[in-house]
């Protein structure tokens, strides 16, 4: 398993969440705004293009795509369609950026060491904010 | 590829060259684009959020102007048919001007060549939405870079207007193009081209004489470039072999030829060189063909002689760091480049100057969890070559002293 792989397959099953039929056809059935339509469409359209991108450069084992672009869409939905059911930005977002740093830091094909996949552990994420009581 | 064929509207001759003012139509330009037309286009960083080039896809289908595109092709690689006053006919051009447009143009070519074949296979496309055209076919638009917001816009626009796309290529468009000019013409061509349009920071103007130059010095010469595409500096200052050198590393280290300083690229350098003003031309002059010769001679020859510590050359604070020293000495003692860097390649063959054990020892001994290794390094390397260069007269000079450097 390469390392970036540890985080990288987490990206695309948040991203696949986000973008099941299901989710997007109801939240669309329920807009009522047009230009708010057009706008929704284009952008989880371009979301979607980005997640079939990342499958595609999975599968021919090259760099990802998940740098400046991405997470500037990532944002730009979240702003504009906050009520949206399925929205991980906070997960999309933080492995963006760990995974373009291992990037920046192995390469892409740099293994892990030792028998690890990515089915041996999961990947938890805090919903709330992490207490920190003063030392003093 | 074949020929692209233009009609000329006006010529302008200009010392050996001419420049010829023609049309010709979207069609015969996209189809005969050379195959590596946009070698260099992620180098210069495609403006993905530029809405004018969004909104280009309107402007082709309405048929609207898009303006005109700047060519430069070789004597070679242009001809006027049967001696034609009003035909160029032309193969394997560069693009001096209009390469985003381009980009997008032929993404658009591409995607509406994609959709006229789905249509041929007897695809429905009644009803897609953005996210449904995504759904079944961004894995396709994806190779040609392409989008599903596109592919929805042609999609619309067959729908509503049910005209073929052939007459929307029949579109004609303006080009300038240069023939007959050298290869430094044609990257002086292109300083004052970007230099007309906003101010050219040097970086970028080194980029675009490298982009330029490179192919043409690199034929003869075993240098390979790596760009940051292919590679991050840090993985390349890992993994580097004899010969290869980063892109990013070798602006920098001519940007600290000239500052007669080590020069690194970080956020500061960049703020920087944003805020100083530089003469185009002037930097074209000193920055011309013979110079990026004699760089890469002295690249090739500082590798070899440093051959058994491969890795050295790979990091950004030993180039810098020499390239610093070189500056220096170079203005203390007036003399021509050619002249300097034979000099030092001629003494560091036949001595240990580099003293490679030396160096090792005081790299293992630094702590890296109390200093900044990288401003270490480069202060390091530009003090030590300093010292060499200040004593390559002296026959007493045996190597140097990386202990007294490292201090």
């Amino acid at each position: 398993m390469c390392k970036l792989d540890v985080l990288y397959d987490n990206l695309i099953s948040f991203l696949e969440n986000m973008l099941q039929d299901t989710i997007v056809e109801s939240y669309l059935a329920n807009m009522g705004n047009e230009t708010a339509k057009t706008q929704f469409e284009s952008l989880i359209s371009r979301i979607n293009d980005m997640l079939e991108e990342n499958r595609v450069l999975k599968t021919q084992q090259d760099k990802p795509r998940i740098a400046n672009e991405f997470i500037g869409k990532i944002d730009n939905f979240a702003s504009q369609f906050s009520d949206y059911p399925v929205l991980p930005i906070k997960q999309l977002k933080s492995i963006a950026v760990v995974v373009n740093q291992i990037l920046d830091l192995t390469g892409i094909g740099n293994d892990v060491e030792g028998d690890i996949e990515p089915d041996d552990f999961e990947l938890v994420f805090n919903d709330k904010e992490i207490p920190h009581t003063p030392f003093f | 590829m074949g020929k692209m064929n233009l009609h000329i509207l006006s010529e302008k001759p200009e010392n050996s060259s001419t420049c010829y003012l023609c049309k010709t139509t979207l069609e015969e330009y996209l189809s005969n684009l050379p195959e590596h037309y946009d070698q260099y286009e992620i180098q210069r960083s495609i403006d993905n959020h530029n809405r004018y080039l969004d909104r280009l896809i309107d402007t082709v289908l309405n048929q609207g102007h898009i303006p005109p595109i700047v060519l430069v092709v070789d004597k070679e690689n242009s001809q006027k048919p049967n001696n034609s006053n009003d035909c160029l006919q032309m193969q394997n051009f560069n693009i001096l001007d209009g390469l985003q447009r381009t980009y997008r143009l032929k993404i658009i070519w591409d995607t509406v060549i994609l959709f006229q074949e789905y249509l041929k296979k007897g695809k429905e496309f009644d009803n897609e939405s953005p996210f449904s055209l995504s759904k079944k076919y961004s894995k396709y638009l994806y190779q040609i870079n392409s989008s599903s917001n596109l592919l929805y816009a042609i999609v619309n626009f067959h729908q509503k207007n049910g005209q073929s796309f052939e007459k929307i290529f029949k579109n004609e468009q303006w080009f300038e193009v240069w023939t007959n000019l050298s290869v430094k013409e044609q990257v002086d061509k292109m300083l004052i081209l970007n230099a007309g349009h906003k101010q050219v920071q040097p970086a970028h103007q080194l980029e675009l004489l490298f982009l330029n130059l490179i192919p043409y010095l690199q034929e003869s010469k075993q240098l390979t470039l790596v760009r940051e595409k292919d590679k991050t500096p840090l993985v390349h200052s890992r993994e580097r072999k004899y010969g290869q050198f980063h892109f990013s590393h070798v602006i920098s280290a001519i940007l600290s030829f000239i500052k007669a300083e080590p020069v690194a690229t970080n956020s500061y350098l960049v703020e920087k060189l944003q805020k100083e003003q530089y003469d185009s031309e002037k930097l074209a002059d000193f920055f011309g063909y013979s110079f990026f010769e004699e760089l890469i001679t002295f690249l090739l020859n500082l590798d070899e002689v440093s051959k058994e510590n491969e890795i050295w050359l790979g990091k950004e604070s030993t180039l810098i760091g020499i390239f610093g020293a070189l500056g220096f000495y170079r203005k203390q003692k007036h003399i021509p480049i050619k002249t300097l860097f034979e000099k030092v390649i001629d003494k560091l063959k036949t001595t240990n100057l580099l003293n490679f054990k030396s160096y090792n020892q005081e790299i293992k001994s630094l702590d890296a969890s109390k200093k900044n290794i990288g401003a270490v390094y480069r202060k390091a390397v530009f003090s030590g070559f300093k010292d060499f260069l200040m004593n390559i007269d002296n026959d007493n000079y045996t190597s140097i002293s990386w202990h007294e450097h490292f201090k």
